[in-house]
């Protein structure tokens, strides 16, 4: 079993697993030929599949299992993956293999950066800063030697503790089913539907019952989230206290693609096509956790298009398609959330 | 009239701010020397595995420095003064850095005196701070202390032979990798590289391999060294959250860091000089892990050392410790069942951070207490419960370690607390400690207490 590989994108690998650390501690990471798959499933709360190519965060790929499509299955800590990959933000490279040390499997993180030498650079860095952009230091000569006075690299090597998992122990973790959705919609920006749903939960959770710190009753803030076929989308909460919703409007409503429609139905036939027809006062509603839904809204730090897909009073998807590279096939997160009862 | 007063400049009180605040992640008191030139600030953690010190020259550090030896001490002319402090009284008060640079100009800090009373019953025995301030605004704080003699660790620098020197940029970049939760820092050097290693050291299985934390090496050149003279292929191993607290501090400055040391379960001294400010650290090494717990035989270079086996070199404690020590009345009745206790728990794994108990050595970094290695037996926090629930014990003990503010620290290792109700017997007076009426038992249970509608 062997895997190595570089980082080619430190920064998205890094938002990534911010993302996916604030959602659950630890991930199934399921890597083969094509494809690198994060999968969280906690307890209670969101699930999360993320599957993204294997070229959106590496290069210099290298995988060998004796499993088809040379699956390796691992189980993996998230905030301490993302705590390494910290050390490599400001990295000139990073790579990552699948070892074994003192009997423990990790990925070790290799990670080369440059460091601010002792002696004169140490100060040179601050000094240059301050000084003066039109005087005489403004083409600071410069040793010929340069690589051995200041570009001295530090090799930090940031071991992850690992579980490789059997083939057989993940064989029966699927995807689930979830029935055909109502409706479906591109979210508006998550920076503003984050700002306002936060705030909203706030105001459920300080105006509920018992107070700000009243026990279990006051621990789930339920956020109303519905949306319609015509472009709206509408986010409320209901307390004893207060009502309050905010809707958006002229919001993109897309396509379903044409290459997952199951073939035997009539598109006409479909939820969201009768949901539309029903015109724009018909909705599909589901109730959410207020502070899932604000974890999960942390994904738009990676900066993808999000569309949000309502199976009403059951659950809602969200479907995160992140930055390709290369336009090589798009990767996708997926988040689950189930419908909370009333 | 004031036994030490000194004057603070802005600069200098934040400065001073952060050595307290160094100070304060190895110890919650602080002991403060004074002598006719400088200023000390030491303090000791309590495992005693860790030692800080930070000396404050007199005429570069402060804008006005003086200790003037009173007359009026039993023992004649007083050449030093020592006192206890709680640190975060101190680091409270000499807040004179504020975060927010828009509102510095409205309550930014002109200078800072700072005098300290002793006196013979005449005078109270106070610390007193008084901050100038903008627009006129005079803050003064006058707190208590307890008059002991601090515990000082000794290093002797001719048997550490090995010898490195770093800018602290660098190593703050390097303690910047360290993830949390890991335990030990292991130095080690082999064909002009050196890595540091943060890790920690536990048997898992299962699951729990998944909750061990990230461990980090960083590999570099010794050439990132301003000198480096240390024997090939040696094990160092500190306590990474102690070496964390150091560079914390010697990060912020602009300076380099020196290091010494010998070799494993000897301990290791970390110097580092800024403006008029001289810090000193002094780390217990972890023994050699694989090599089990066996004593490393000191071979013949090192045996020739001033001091025949290293375990006398290391011995620390300062003279007026020793002293204290002579003149001490017998230990309070107390400490008996206190001693009995230890032993009976002394195989119950220490549940908290450094070091692990079987790679610790016998040798001592610190003055060698009559309980031998028991100093290192595991907390027991309900244990300590019990304790505090004793309030009327009513011995002298408790009344000290009252007003050093020792009860208010639960985690207090048995060591600790029998070192605390040891000085307290050292006492210069007893003006300084609380009224009685302070240590009285509650007169009513907190389930009798009801509120106005109930």
């Amino acid at each position: 079993m062997r895997f190595k590989t570089s980082v080619r994108n430190i920064q998205t690998f890094s938002k990534l697993t911010a993302s996916l650390s604030s959602l659950g501690k630890v991930a199934w990471v399921r890597l083969d030929d094509d494809i690198v798959r994060f999968t969280i499933i906690p307890e209670t709360g969101t699930q999360v599949w993320a599957s993204l190519s294997v070229e959106s965060i590496f290069e210099d790929y290298t995988i060998q299992s004796a499993a088809p499509n040379n699956t390796i299955n691992l189980e993996l800590p998230l905030p301490p993956l993302h705590r390494a990959l910290k050390s490599a933000l400001n990295a000139s490279s990073a790579s990552i293999r699948l070892t074994k040390k003192d009997g423990i499997p990790v990925l070790s993180l290799t990670i080369i950066t440059n460091t601010i030498s002792s002696g004169n650079s140490a100060n040179g860095f601050l000094n240059n800063a301050n000084s003066d952009p039109f005087g005489d230091n403004v083409f600071r000569e410069e040793n010929l030697d340069a690589n051995t006075g200041r570009d001295r690299e530090a090799i930090v090597t940031q071991d992850i503790p690992v579980r490789v998992l059997t083939a057989d122990s993940v064989e029966g973790i699927h995807e689930p089913r979830v029935r055909e959705p109502d409706a479906h919609i591109m979210l508006p920006s998550l920076m503003q539907l984050k700002a306002i749903s936060d705030r909203f939960t706030k105001l459920a959770l300080s105006t509920a019952p018992g107070g700000t710190r009243g026990g279990s009753a006051a621990s789930t803030s339920k956020l109303e989230l519905a949306a319609n076929m015509h472009g709206s989308l509408k986010l409320s909460i209901s307390t004893d206290a207060l009502n309050i919703s905010s809707v958006w409007t002229g919001l993109n409503n897309p396509e379903l693609d044409p290459r997952q429609a199951i073939d035997d139905e009539d598109p006409a036939e479909h939820p969201s096509a009768k949901l539309k027809a029903a015109g724009p006062d018909a909705w599909s509603t589901v109730r959410i956790d207020g502070r899932d839904w604000g974890r999960v809204l942390s994904v738009g730090r990676l900066g993808g298009r999000v569309v949000a897909c309502f199976s009403n009073e059951h659950a809602l998807i969200l479907y995160v398609y992140l930055p390709s590279y290369d336009n090589a096939d798009e990767s996708v997160l997926t988040v689950r959330f189930s419908n909370l009862r009333m | 009239m004031a036994l030490l007063s000194f004057t603070l400049s802005p600069e200098s009180l934040g400065k001073f701010h952060d050595a307290l605040v160094c100070l304060g992640k190895f110890s919650e008191v602080v002991c403060i020397e004074a002598v006719h030139d400088k200023l000390i600030l030491t303090a000791l953690n309590s495992s005693k595995s860790a030692y800080a010190s930070f000396t404050f020259l007199g005429n570069k550090f402060f804008n006005k420095y003086h200790f003037r030896g009173s007359t009026s001490n039993k023992n004649g002319s007083r050449d030093k003064f020592n006192c206890k402090i709680y640190n975060k009284a101190l680091v409270s008060v000499f807040k004179g850095r504020v975060l927010d640079p828009t509102r510095e100009k409205d309550i930014g800090v002109e200078k800072c005196d700072v005098s300290i009373e002793d006196g013979d019953g005449k005078v109270k025995s106070r610390f007193i701070v008084k901050t100038m301030c903008r627009h006129g605004v005079l803050k003064s704080y006058r707190l208590t202390f307890e008059a002991v003699a601090p515990m000082h660790a000794l290093f002797v620098k001719e048997s550490a032979y090995n010898y490195w020197k770093i800018s602290s940029k660098t190593l703050r970049e390097f303690v910047e990798h360290f993830g949390p939760g890991t335990e030990q820092l292991d130095v080690y050097s082999e064909e002009g590289r050196v890595s540091f290693t943060s890790y920690t050291e536990k048997i898992m299985s299962g699951n729990e391999i998944l909750k061990q934390p990230l461990q980090t090496t960083i590999a570099i050149d010794t050439v990132e060294f301003s000198k480096f003279t240390v024997e090939e292929k040696l094990h160092i191993v500190i306590s990474v959250k102690d070496f964390k607290s150091i560079i914390g501090h010697a990060g912020i400055n602009n300076t380099e860091v020196s290091a010494r040391y010998s070799h494993p379960s000897s301990p290791m001294q970390i110097t580092y000089i800024v403006e008029g400010i001289q810090s000193e650290f002094i780390l217990m090494t972890i023994g050699e892990s694989r090599a089990g717990s066996a004593t490393p035989v000191p071979n013949g270079s090192r045996a020739s050392s001033k001091r025949p086996a290293p375990r006398q070199a290391l011995e620390a404690a300062s003279s007026s410790i020793r002293a204290a020590n002579m003149v001490m009345p017998p230990p309070p009745a107390s400490a008996a069942p206190n001693v009995h206790r230890e032993a009976s728990k002394s195989k119950v794994v220490r549940p908290s951070p450094p070091p692990p108990q079987p790679s610790i050595q016998p040798d001592a970094l610190f003055f060698p207490d009559p309980d031998g290695d028991r100093r290192w037996d595991p907390v027991d926090f309900d244990e300590e419960e019990d304790e505090m629930l004793l309030w009327d014990a009513g011995s002298d003990t408790d009344v000290g370690r009252v007003n050093s503010g020792q009860r208010l620290k639960n985690t207090e290792s048995q060591n600790q607390r029998s070192f605390a109700s040891n000085i307290v017997s050292a006492q210069y007076g007893a003006d300084d400690l609380l009224p009685p009426t302070q240590i009285l038992a509650p007169t009513q249970r907190i389930s009798e207490v009801h509120g106005m509608f109930d």
